[in-house]
This record gives structure tokens, C-alpha cells and sequence, in this order.
């Protein structure tokens, strides 16, 4: 990247640096990645629970900033126009993954006595609860039980530590609505992990 | 990031849940890895050349009474 354009670059804020990229300036590009990469990571890995399916949505996430880039316009902030994009690919990959939970064992196929077994992934996380006691793992599987309007709010709020007011933005919903789910969700989380968390400090 | 009202608000609405908040906030930062960079450099070579190749593409539809045949008679008109 050439020096004076990427310091140029470096020093505006996020809205600027997307008006260079809507003007053709590709180096702004490599200043959203750099932005937004680790911020991505932690957001989306709430939903892969995996790296390598993490990184692919990363990936796909600023590769869809780019080819939208024109949608954007400025009375919205960039971050937040960013983890819309992010989220529905997580939705829409988490949505398959579901689809996908059942684990398929297929010991031979050429026998037909051997019929396909099917077992879900909930009865695996119950024998896994039995091991995790007050442990990030059970929270994060705590996480994973909310449904997907919980979660996804209790994940913008509490750990990308977003505004109610992003949260609103990038999720579609009324402002009184994400702060109530926000509420049952912990409601919920507290219900599911209670056992294993010390006592309230206050 | 999260203003200072919606930390009292927080505050005031789940002061019961306060070990939970703190404790997702408190989870662990994943972060991309080093390879990370380097595989999004070669996506957005990608794109940049995809994005060419359309442009390319509409260029020569838009275009269509220039013929490639045009262009090398032109040339050699040029050249002799």
C-alpha cells in the first residue's frame, strides 16, 4: 500500500475510510480489515464455535462489504452496518448447521442390517454438563441453548459490548424489545448455568 | 461501545444477573489467527479480478459492433 494514502487512510474514521472505498480506493479495504477482524472473530466464533468455520465467515462477511459497498450511506454507522451483515451470515449458517446436528453414523453400507443411527447433539452436551462446573465452556453451551433472538442480542450486548441503540439497528428490533430480551435472556442464562456460579457480588 | 447510560441501566435493570454479565464479558477474546491476513489478501485479489472480468465482460456487450477482427485491421492500418 503506498505509504502517504495508507497513513491518510489510517487517520480517518471508519465512515471516511468506506467513502474512499466507494470511490475506488482499494487500499481502504485493508483499513476495514485491520478495524474489524478481531472484532468479527470474537462475534461470529459465538456462533462456528470453530476457527476454520469462523475465519470462512469472517472472510465472506468483508468480502460482502465490499460488493455492497455502494448500499451503504452514511446515516448509519459503518460498524453497525457491518455486524448486520455479519450476523444474517451467521444466522443463515447457523440455521444449516442445525439443519445439520444430527451426527450420522454409517458403519457399512453394504450390509442392510446396519441401519443409519442418528443422534442429536443435545444428548452429547448433557453427558458434556456433567464435566463443566462453573466453567467458561458451560457458559458459552449456556449461550448456545438461548434461542436465536436471545442470543443474538445477549452476544451483541454483553460481550461486543454494543449500544442498545446498535443493537436495535442491526437486529431490526424496537428498542423496548432488545432491552426486554436482553433481560430474559440473562433471566435464562442464569437459569441454565445458576448452579454453577458463585454467589452475586454487589 | 456501550455508554455510560446503558451501563446504569444495565446496572438498574439486572443487578441480579450481574455475575452473568461479567462473566461473558470476561470470556476469552478470539482473535483472527496470523494466517488470516494473508488468505483475505488473496479473497480480495479474487473479487478484484472477478470484478474486472464483469467489467470486461459488459464492456464488450455494450459494445458489440467492435469485433476483435476490427481491431487487428486497425492495427495493421497503423502499422503500414
Amino acid at each position: 500500500m503506498d505509504g502517504a494514502v495508507a497513513l491518510n487512510l489510517r487517520n480517518m474514521n471508519d465512515e471516511d475510510v468506506m467513502e474512499q472505498l466507494q470511490d475506488g480506493v482499494v487500499q481502504a479495504f485493508d483499513i476495514l480489515v485491520h478495524r474489524y477482524k478481531d472484532r468479527l472473530h470474537n462475534f461470529l466464533y459465538r456462533y462456528t464455535h470453530n476457527h476454520q468455520d469462523c475465519e470462512d465467515l469472517v472472510q465472506e462477511t468483508f468480502l460482502r462489504v465490499y460488493r455492497s459497498r455502494h448500499s451503504y450511506q452514511r446515516i448509519a454507522k459503518l460498524s453497525t452496518w457491518i455486524y448486520t451483515i455479519a450476523l444474517n451470515l451467521a444466522k443463515s449458517m447457523y440455521k444449516k448447521k442445525k439443519r445439520m446436528s444430527l451426527i450420522s453414523i454409517h458403519a457399512d453400507e453394504s450390509d442392510p442390517d446396519d441401519r443409519e443411527m442418528e443422534i442429536t447433539d443435545s444428548n452429547i452436551l448433557q453427558d458434556d454438563k456433567l464435566h463443566l462446573k462453573n466453567s467458561m465452556g458451560e457458559l458459552e453451551k449456556a449461550l448456545d441453548q438461548l434461542n436465536d433472538n436471545f442470543k443474538e442480542v445477549i452476544v451483541l450486548r454483553d460481550i461486543q459490548q454494543l449500544t442498545y441503540e446498535e443493537i436495535s439497528e442491526i437486529t431490526g428490533a424496537a428498542m423496548g424489545t432488545v432491552k426486554s430480551r436482553i433481560n430474559r435472556a440473562r433471566a435464562q442464562l442464569q437459569e441454565l448455568i445458576g448452579e454453577y456460579v458463585g454467589p452475586e457480588e454487589f | 461501545m456501550a455508554s455510560n447510560t446503558d451501563h446504569l441501566s444495565d446496572c438498574e435493570h439486572f443487578l441480579g444477573y450481574q455475575s452473568i454479565t461479567k462473566q461473558l464479558k470476561n470470556l476469552p477474546k478470539i482473535k483472527a489467527s496470523k494466517r488470516f491476513d494473508q488468505k483475505m489478501a488473496a479473497a480480495f485479489a479474487m473479487e478484484l479480478q472477478k470484478e474486472a472480468m464483469q467489467r470486461n465482460k459488459s464492456w464488450l456487450k455494450k459494445h458489440r459492433q467492435i469485433s476483435l477482427p476490427d481491431i487487428s485491421t486497425d492495427l495493421l492500418k497503423n502499422l503500414f
